[in-house]
């Protein structure tokens, strides 16, 4: 039931969507494209197309221990991150402990920043203290930058669990530790799953907390920044196409599993 | 005839919500559309306020076809069942919302919304927001929206339905109290056939998207017209017969009831019998009589309520009400008795 | 013990983490700040001298105002491009809706660094814009306007960033109650009447909640400009970084990032002072 007034408007603000869309993903389309054929002079030639760029991907022993620390990193920040992140959404969640507010404002705090005050703050405490960095401190760089939001998914999940359903099981005679192991992490297990595929994804991308603290260690996004340096050969193209993929599917996956209700309840009229 | 829906159907995909439907709706009066849990009064009422398009049939009001008109245009106003007040604004900001964006003049429309807060009883609350009212309080400011621009109808989508029962009686009346005092055309809506009564002028009850009886709440409560308006108006003893043509008696299970057939529509053939509870006697001469014995005795303040087990069809069980200060003490558990009533107060209608 | 020591004992555990590893490299590259450098080695004998040389110098404060301003413009830019697409998806309805805001979205989880390299491509002289211009007649031959200066960090910080801006706006218009809608038009406003008074003022908290996280964002961001930026399209973010690498000068870098800090905090609180002031 748009009335005329919203017809035009309607129609400027879709060209605009269209228009931002192609822009937002000309990037992806094409690096994809460039990574298989060759373009000259703006026409594309297909009889260049291969995917033998991919094949020396497989060669190339820098790009393969990128993508293994990467993989490290990504795996050991988002199992470090949920882990404190369940941990402090129990602690805050009973209204009278000590410094509530106080611990989730640091939690999120990371997240809010510039990720480039937490880079330099961390290489500052790191050197100080006289830890070598390495892929240790990149861990503990991308846990706490994914900590706020495996926290934030793991506190509202819980926030939405009624006290009496706790209560209810202690009633049945359930110890503390059964309750937690039949109720509270049946419970949260949707969460979890969520909070470790969107920490996989923030840190299979992180860039700029990394390049403080990663010493001479390498993650995926650190290596591509160096041969982008280089200069533009179809190797790249062919890791930025993979990297892209990678990222889509997770994304997707993220997206799948955040699918709000809205999007199936929806009146039409 | 102030609106009227001629033909009006509402269809979605395939689903038929609405069967063409004719309904006028007189100036001035009190309408309620009543009825079970989706049988289309939100629809009914969200095509006259413009919100939902008809799939056929035409919208008049005072003779011109307004069937195409935005809702914007419509000198209609809503009062939604969740309020719809807008957060971010006042009460009196609210209230101010119509007559600015109808770009009224505003000196008048400042006026005019003191005076609509002031009989709403708002008008020390209105530079208040609405997450700082109380629910009776939303209820009064949605209203005062609505009738500030002077609209020539006002719907009214279950208004009271988030109220408790104290603060919802109480709002019945203030309702109809400021409805006689704009004498605008109210069209109401709610499934509380109580409230119903009470309120309104006429009664639309409705069934499956049907308008199943439209008059006034006597018409309906002592002479309902189909089976579905006997049961769902009120309490009522029904039992179901055949009725032969002509004939003065109907056969039930529970033997053959006398009834009276004066300004009766022509029924022959499966029938129902109702009789409304206060209607029936426990004892007493001239009238039908069906003999049973006491099953429960329940007292219920002013009234007491007997339930009698007829001895005919001791699975059936006839309400009877009885005053509770008759003089005599009501009858006992086990107790047998005969349940009479007047002919005159069976309604019969087809089964 | 009694329960009272035991809950701080609680709380000690607890906070043990955040503290150790979010607030104490806060604190202690803000020490930092205050220390000076001298042939190559830190100094720790507090002063004001790397703010006082900040504040000082027209070249750093100059870069730092400038930045400031680019950042400025990359929000008000990801608005006039954000809330209309926004807007014309929360417009929508069912699958298209849910499809678009997908695509919208999904951007967020693409690779950074992906999109600065193919982005630059994209901008360069051989570039697919500038093939494009030239193809369509719009420029004569290709042209170094869109890389290596400012304008090629405001456009890749745009383009980079308009998803963060995109999704808290849908969000606070999908928050708006439809029966708002409803009621606004039952009451006489035209369309415009009801975008002006409703909608827009209701989804301003998302859209100004949308626009720090990309100013924030854009502020600490060094690579962008060093890839895309060239000699003229300098920030704060890379004299920061420079600092850290080639000048090795710890505590100046720590002092700038002090002010960055300051400036972030001022603007993420100013966007929760924004956000709370809404009354539902
Ligand atoms: N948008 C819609 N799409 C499909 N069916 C609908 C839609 N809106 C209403 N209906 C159907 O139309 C019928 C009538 O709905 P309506 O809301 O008018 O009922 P109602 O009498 O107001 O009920 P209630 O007392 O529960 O509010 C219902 O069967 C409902 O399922
Ligand atoms: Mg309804």
């Amino acid at each position: 039931m748009s009335s005329r007034g919203e017809r035009i408007p309607e129609i400027l603000a879709g060209f605009l969507t269209v228009l931002v869309l192609l822009v937002l993903y000309a990037p992806v389309l094409v690096s994809a494209l460039f990574s298989v054929v060759t373009i000259q002079r703006g026409t594309i030639l297909w009889e260049t197309f291969s995917l033998s760029s991919y094949a020396t991907l497989w060669s190339n022993s820098s790009v393969l221990q990128a993508l293994a620390n990467t993989a490290i990193v990504a795996i050991a920040s988002a199992a470090a991150a949920l882990l404190f992140g369940i941990a402090l959404a129990f602690y805050t969640r009973s209204e009278n402990a000590i410094g509530r507010r106080s611990i989730e404002v640091l939690i999120y705090l990371p997240f809010l920043l510039p990720p480039i005050v937490t880079g330099l703050s961390l290489l500052v405490t790191t050197s100080a203290l006289g830890v070598g960095r390495g892929l240790f401190t990149v861990i503990i760089g991308h846990t706490i930058f994914v900590l706020a939001v495996a926290y934030r998914l793991v506190s509202t999940r819980l926030a939405a669990l009624p006290p009496s359903l706790l209560e209810a099981s202690a009633d049945l005679g359930a110890s503390r530790w059964q309750t937690l192991r039949y109720v509270l992490l049946p419970h949260l297990a949707s969460s979890i799953v969520t909070g470790a595929i969107l920490a996989l994804t923030l840190s299979f991308d992180e860039t700029l907390i990394s390049t403080f603290v990663a010493g001479d260690q390498m993650t995926l996004p650190l290596r591509l920044w160096a041969m982008m340096r280089v200069g533009f050969t179809p190797e790249i193209n062919a890791l930025v196409t993979l990297v892209l993929i990678t990222s889509i599917a997770l994304a997707l996956l993220a997206a799948w599993r955040l699918k709000p209700s809205w999007s199936e309840a929806d009146s039409s009229d | 005839m102030a609106l009227e829906l001629v033909g009006i159907r509402k269809n979605y995909d395939r689903l038929e919500v609405l069967p063409p439907l004719d309904l006028s709706i007189v100036d001035g009066e009190f309408l309620t559309l009543l009825g079970p849990s989706g049988s289309g009064k939100t629809t009914v009422l969200r095509i006259i306020g413009g919100f939902a398009r008809p799939s056929g049939g035409q919208l008049m009001f005072d003779e011109t076809d307004i069937t195409d008109l935005p809702a914007n245009r419509r000198p209609f106003n809503t009062v939604f069942q969740d309020y719809a007040l807008f957060p971010h604004m006042t009460v009196r900001d609210n209230v101010g919302y119509g007559p600015l964006v109808q770009r009224r003049d505003p000196a008048r429309s400042a006026r005019l919304v003191s005076e609509t807060l002031a009989i709403v009883g708002l008008a020390a609350m209105e530079q208040r927001y609405p997450s700082q009212l109380s629910g009776g309080q939303r209820q009064r400011v949605a209203l005062a929206r609505a009738i500030v621009c002077e609209p020539k109808v006002i719907l009214l989508d279950e208004p009271l339905a988030a109220l408790d029962a104290s603060l919802r009686r109480q709002m019945q009346l203030f309702l109809k109290d400021i409805q006689r005092q704009i004498k605008t055309t109210f069209v109401f809506v709610t499934h509380d056939q109580e409230e119903a009564i009470t309120m309104s002028d006429r009664i639309a009850v409705m069934n499956g998207g049907r308008i199943e009886q439209l008059g006034s709440p006597r018409d309906l409560y002592f002479q309902p017209k189909t089976k579905f308006v006997a049961t769902f108006f009120g309490d009522n003893n029904i039992v179901e017969g055949v009725l032969a043509p002509g004939a003065g008696e109907v056969d039930t299970p529970l033997g053959r009831l006398p009834i009276d057939r004066r300004g009766m529509p022509a029924i022959e053939g499966r029938c129902i019998v109702a009789v409304r509870p206060e209607r029936m006697r426990i004892g007493g001469e001239n009238g039908a009589a069906i003999a049973g014995q006491v099953a429960e005795v329940v007292f219920s303040g002013p009234m007491t309520r007997i339930l009698v087990a007829p001895a005919a069809a001791p699975e059936l069980r006839l309400d009877v009400r009885l005053s509770s200060d008759a003089g005599q003490p009501p009858p006992q558990v086990g107790e047998r008795v005969t349940v009479v009533f007047d002919p005159s107060d069976a309604v019969v209608v087809p089964g | 013990m009694t329960g009272h020591a035991k809950r701080w004992l609680l709380f000690a555990v607890v906070a043990a983490l955040p503290v150790l590893f979010i607030l104490l490299p806060i604190a202690s590259f803000l020490i930092t700040s205050f220390f000076r450098v001298e042939g190559g080695v830190i100094l720790a004998d507090p002063n004001l001298s790397n703010y006082g040389a900040f504040f000082g110098n027209w070249t750093y404060l100059g870069t730092f105002l400038g930045t400031l301003w680019l950042c400025l413009q990359v929000v008000l830019l990801s608005i006039a491009l954000g809330y209309p697409v926004a807007w014309f998806i929360w417009r929508r309805s069912g699958t298209v809706r849910y499809a678009l805001l997908l695509l919208a979205v999904m951007p967020l989880f693409m690779s950074y660094i992906v999109k600065l390299y193919t982005l630059r491509a994209m901008l360069g002289l051989n570039g697919l814009l500038n093939q494009m211009l030239v193809g369509i007649g719009f420029l004569d031959g290709p042209s170094q306007f869109f890389l290596f200066n400012q304008r090629a960090v405001l456009i890749t910080m745009t383009v980079i960033y308009l998803p963060f801006v995109i999704l808290p706006i849908f969000l606070s218009l999908e928050r708006i109650p439809r029966g708002l809608l409803s009621a606004s038009a039952d009451l006489g406003a035209g369309a415009f009447d009801t975008f002006r008074r409703i909608v827009l003022p209701l989804s301003l908290p998302g859209t100004i909640a949308g626009g720090l996280f990309a100013f924030v964002l854009a502020l600490g961001d060094f690579v962008t400009p060093q890839m895309v930026g060239g000699t003229t399209g300098f920030t704060i973010g890379r004299v920061i970084w420079s600092q850290f690498g080639l000048a090795y000068n710890w505590p100046f870098g720590s002092a700038i990032s002090a002010v960055l800090l300051a400036v972030a905090l001022l603007i993420i609180g100013l966007g929760g002072y924004a956000a709370s002031r809404r009354r539902v």
